[in-house]
């Protein structure tokens, strides 16, 4: 896992957001096993306490789970794939509308923009 | 939680300056804290004492309950910025030191971290380079068992890949029993190793906290927040 | 302690071998000459002796202050060692190569007069004279270093800098010296009682003056432990 962090935000929670991204991306599927803290700390070049903290964030959110003395696993509720893309959705779109509507634009010139750029970026994916 | 070491008003003068004006600052058990600060700000000065070389005009520090002395050194791995080796040493002598002086000492993981930081046993002290001292004098720290390591300035004088290999090396060994401090002015490149960080400055402890609550509160990295304090 | 003794031999290898090879090679070269130069052989080879001991006690007083002004001091005062065991292994130090060097010293000297001397001596001293010749030999090292070393920390806590600590030292050192010659002259006539040595020669020894030197010894040791511990700041 490559990661470029962005050191003004804590730490942790980027770490939990590529998480998400994944399960979301379904690159990590329901059940497979997530790296050791200490192997993803090695590899982060973070500090093992931060990666301890943001798995257990994790766990307490429901998207993963833990097994004694065999690590730490993707969860496999119903929904969860939808939800966090949901979520993930809406904080992309939230701070979106937000920094349009700084720059002085309507609600409908917002919806707009949208509407005509969304045809040009659909070209280049 | 368990304080592996706690600083109380400490002040250390000499003749004709104060070097730490009452300096306060804890560290749990299980902790990384980064004590940063510019030259003179009292850094180094602060982990002497711990390192039990020099000794505090007034106020009190104390390692694992106990002041610093024998049975703190026993418990404190302490990798200075000088060059503390014998001349006349291979770097196996080194290790073989270090073997017979401390107790906690893991010879087999001495010799693993030899060659993950490219290391030659065989060859000696003197012949080495400032990157490879570096690396020798940290190799032969943490491959002790200690309760505490004390850091002075870990990538002073290393090149960028020296500094990858020394991070690694911090973060691979680093136990949850045990904490650390480690002092620099590189605060860009070993931020995101912190727990903690305290901000020295003029031999007072201006600002401690977790760093992730830090850059929470403040929106800032912590090396932003190291210009802020120390413009 | 028996580690510091080590790695402290093993640091001064060098300088030993160094000594001894100078002295052996020194009087290998007399020995040629002994027919020719006659008495002068003899001479210079005690002067060579009398050299070597001067070179490897200055090498013990390096013992010393290679830690208290060198980055070295880091390797040694980092160590779980107390200060009593510092010192003391120091000491046991200095007397190994300080006798290593006298033997090889004091055996040259006899191969190149054949013997000689040597048969001089042992036919007029007796065992219990050469047993307080040996004790006074490790005792006059021991006290001697002792009470350098002591004024060699002092002046390393008292007085900042290299060149100051060390020019400061040797006041210390020379003012100390003449007190506690002044306090020995002065219990020796205080408590004139002797001590004979040798049953027929006069050798004797004050035993005030040496119950004196034994304390003074055993504050001084005790002094010097403590401040290395307590009180010397690298």
């Amino acid at each position: 896992m490559e990661l470029e962090f962005d050191d003004k935000m804590p730490i942790y929670l980027q770490i939990m957001d590529r998480i998400k991204m994944d399960i979301a991306t379904e690159k990590l599927k329901a059940n497979d096993k997530l790296p050791s803290v200490r192997e993803m700390a090695t590899i982060l070049k973070v500090n093992p306490n931060t990666l301890q903290r943001a798995y257990q964030e994790l766990e307490r959110l429901g998207i993963v789970y833990t097994q004694r003395g065999m690590g730490t696993f993707v969860g496999e509720r119903k929904h969860m794939i939808d939800d966090l893309k949901q979520e993930m959705a809406k904080e992309v779109i939230d701070s979106f509308i937000l920094r349009m509507k700084r720059l002085g634009f309507s609600e409908e010139e917002i919806i707009a923009s949208i509407s005509k750029n969304i045809t040009e970026v659909n070209k280049h994916v | 939680m368990y304080n592996v070491l706690e600083a109380e008003n400490l002040c250390k003068s000499y003749l004709n300056k104060r070097a730490l004006r009452g300096a306060n600052l804890t560290i749990q058990q299980g902790r990384i804290l980064g004590l940063l600060g510019p030259n003179g700000s009292g850094k180094t000065t602060f982990l002497k004492i711990a390192a039990g070389i020099l000794h505090p005009s007034s106020g009190k520090l104390l390692i694992d309950g106990q002041e610093p002395g024998v049975y703190t050194k026993s418990i404190v791995s302490y990798l200075p910025d000088t060059e503390y080796l014998f001349k006349w040493m291979k770097i196996k002598d080194a290790v073989q030191y270090f073997k017979d002086f401390y107790s906690d000492f893991d010879e087999k993981k001495a010799f693993a971290l030899l060659e993950f930081m490219k290391l030659d046993a065989n060859s000696s002290v003197k012949s080495l380079s400032k990157g490879m001292k570096e690396k020798l004098k940290l190799t032969l720290v943490l491959s002790r068992k200690a309760k505490l390591y004390i850091l002075d300035e870990p990538l002073g004088g290393v090149d960028p890949t020296a500094r990858e290999k020394i991070l690694d090396a911090i973060i691979n060994n680093f136990s949850e029993n045990s904490s650390m401090i480690i002092t620099t002015h590189l605060v860009n490149d070993i931020e995101r190793i912190f727990d903690e960080v305290a901000f020295i400055s003029d031999g007072e402890i201006v600002l401690q906290g977790n760093a992730e609550e830090l850059r929470l509160n403040k929106n800032k990295s912590i090396d932003e927040l190291y210009r802020e304090v120390f413009q | 302690m028996f580690h510091l003794i080590k790695y402290e031999l093993r640091g001064k290898l060098l300088t030993i071998l160094g000594i001894c090879l100078t002295v052996i090679i020194g009087n290998l070269f007399l020995m040629t000459k002994v027919d020719s130069w006659q008495i002068g052989a003899p001479v210079l080879s005690g002067f060579l002796g009398g050299g070597a001991l001067v070179v490897i006690c200055i090498a013990s007083l390096t013992l010393m202050s290679d830690y208290l002004y060198d980055d070295q001091g880091y390797l040694l005062f980092t160590l779980p060692q107390s200060g009593v065991s510092i010192m003391a292994s120091r000491l046991i130090t200095a007397v190994i190569q300080i006798s290593i060097v006298l033997i090889v010293s004091v055996s040259m000297f006899c191969l190149l007069d054949q013997g000689r001397l040597l048969n001089a001596i042992l036919q007029q001293v007796e065992i219990r004279e050469l047993l307080y010749f040996i004790l006074m030999h490790l005792w006059t090292i021991v006290s001697t270093l002792t009470f350098m070393y002591f004024c060699m920390v002092v002046g390393r806590i008292a007085l900042k800098g290299k060149k100051v600590g060390k020019i400061g030292s040797f006041i210390i050192f020379f003012l100390l010296s003449i007190a506690r010659t002044g306090l020995s002259v002065a219990i020796a006539n205080l408590f004139p009682q002797m001590v004979q040595i040798h049953s027929v020669t006069t050798m004797t020894m004050n035993v005030g003056s040496m119950i004196f030197d034994i304390v003074t010894f055993g504050i001084l040791f005790m002094a010097t432990s403590y401040l290395l511990e307590h009180k010397v700041d690298l």
